[in-house]
């Protein structure tokens, strides 16, 4: 049973890492309607941010908030790409990816360890639980800050360009600047998730970020499943989407199936949601 | 209060609206009547500020109005149109459109307006309609019918008191009943405020009652002023 206890402990921390994307991925995908390619880059983005600023001797917390910051300008620029030139959503988020890979490379380098630089988990080394309390906290804590703000006035109007955005314009209220925040707070939320997952995992790979969109439409897609208030279900969206993994791993899979079987996931639930639906119109038929 | 001078609309070679000149006062009822692509729901884009004349001016209080974006216009012109989906979001409930709609006006803040806006919206204007919409408060709009939808989106038009109410074939998605109830509404509701309002309607004979003009447009000119 103990020796149990590390792989679910792990699994609950990588979970909470990737609540954030989740979140992130729900407020640009579901809420706005904007399926945000640049989410993926902006999760680089954000590693390379922190782990540059952590071997510059910057506080952890800061470089999280250096991070958030360069995410929420990439945000802005997919928004800006769609919302001034008229790109396609798809292509403004695939060509902000893009040009994220390089200056993510540029400013982090490809492979890079943190080494003795301290972090947001060096001071809990001595208690085995404190880094997924920190973590549980922080993706709490971000959970909470998102359904309030969807009850304030400016969350209303978002949650309404994603779903009409005539009315929003009608109200008097400029769609472009609801449509292109929401993409900074998407985008600075991923970039928090690379930051963090860096100050975790103690190092930095330009390539780390490859398939964690799909990875984190998997966990979103999970949550929706189970959606009672979708920023809390979207911690254990993650989760789950996490235990799938290590079980997977657990059965000797090969981690370079892994994309695979995620891809498999996210058909599996598709499958599952339209069966639930035939169900639905079935018995209001009946 | 809002004249159009020479407004013109082209599309490539296609004229849609052609040397439109008119003016549009207070308490203005004007029904706008015409076939299939005769311009007249172009005319209200041309107004409301979804298209930008192609040449012309639209003039509100003499002030040139005619690079005013939408979301601007929408401070004192209105539209409802004809698919009751435009005018509200179908997941959030009656109160939380109506305390969206005084947006607009900004009278109260958001979270104000969301406790006790809509009380004030029950006794001043959903009470006196004698429709029950009042009971309707926590359901979620796109859950009324046609014409319960249409009614509130008309009311969340008019709430911060716009100069025009544009309705683009208000009734063009209700069963004859409803129809009848809608038009009598909307006759009941603008015959007192100080607003003019341009209604497209295909159905001309019972809602020409409402009116005090009658446009007709043809192929994008416009007939009888």
């Amino acid at each position: 049973m103990l020796s149990f206890l590390p792989v679910v402990v792990g699994i609950l921390e990588r979970g909470f890492i990737g609540a954030f994307i989740v979140m992130a991925i729900y407020l640009a995908s579901r809420v706005m309607k904007f399926d945000d390619f640049s989410i993926e880059g902006t999760f680089g983005l954000g590693g390379a941010v922190v782990a540059w600023s952590l071997l510059h001797n910057t506080n952890p917390w800061l470089a999280l908030l250096l991070g958030c910051i360069a995410g929420g300008i990439s945000g802005c620029i997919t928004g800006l790409l769609h919302t001034k030139l008229g790109l396609n959503k798809l292509i403004a988020g695939i060509v902000v990816t893009t040009m994220l890979f390089s200056v993510s490379i540029n400013i982090g380098g490809a492979n890079v360890a943190l080494g003795n630089a301290p972090t947001v988990f060096s001071a809990l080394h001595n208690s085995s639980f404190a880094s997924l309390i920190l973590l549980a906290s922080m993706a709490l804590a971000v959970a909470f800050i998102f359904i309030w703000y969807m009850k304030t006035e400016s969350g209303f109007i978002l949650k309404s360009t994603g779903i009409n955005e005539q009315f929003v314009t009608s109200l008097g209220k400029s769609v472009p600047l609801y449509i292109t925040l929401s993409l900074i707070m998407a985008n600075a939320l991923s970039a928090l998730a690379g930051g963090i997952f860096v100050q975790y995992s103690g190092f930095f790979s330009a390539f780390g970020n490859v398939g964690i969109l799909i990875a984190a439409l998997a966990g979103c897609m999970i949550a929706e499943l189970i959606a009672i208030n979708m920023f809390i279900m979207a911690l254990f969206g993650s989760i789950i989407y996490q235990l799938i993994i290590a079980i997977t791993i657990e059965l000797q899979v090969e981690p370079s199936w892994q994309k695979l079987i995620t891809g498999l996931l996210i058909v599996v639930i598709l499958v599952v949601k339209k069966l639930e639906n035939k169900k639905i119109k079935g018995s209001v038929a009946a | 209060m809002i004249n159009l001078e020479n407004v013109n609309v082209e599309f490539g070679e296609f004229k849609a609206l052609h040397n439109i000149n008119c003016s549009i006062n207070a308490k203005d009822f004007i029904l706008i009547l015409g076939h299939n692509g005769a311009g007249k729901s172009t005319l209200l884009d041309v107004i409301s500020g979804r298209l930008t004349p192609s040449s012309g001016k639209i003039l509100r209080n003499n002030v040139d109005i005619s690079l005013l974006s939408e979301a601007k216009r929408a401070r004192f012109i209105s539209r409802v149109f004809q698919n009751t989906n435009m005018g509200s979001v179908a997941t959030m409930t009656v109160a939380e459109n109506l305390a969206m709609a005084t947006l607009k006006c900004k009278t109260a803040g958001f979270n104000f307006a969301i406790k006790n806006f809509p009380q004030q919206i029950v006794e001043e204007t959903l009470k006196p309609l004698g429709l029950r919409l009042e009971e309707l408060l926590n359901t979620p709009i796109g859950k009324l019918s046609g014409g319960q939808r249409q009614i509130i989106t008309i009311i969340m038009a008019t709430l911060c008191e716009p100069d025009i109410l544009l309705l683009d074939e208000p009734t063009a998605a209700l069963d004859p009943v409803s129809t009848e109830n809608l038009l009598q509404f909307v006759h009941n509701f603008t015959k007192n405020r100080n607003m003019a309002t341009m209604m497209i309607t295909h159905a001309e004979q019972q809602a020409k009652f409402l009116a005090n003009r009658t446009w007709v447009l043809q192929k994008g000119k416009l007939e009888s002023n």
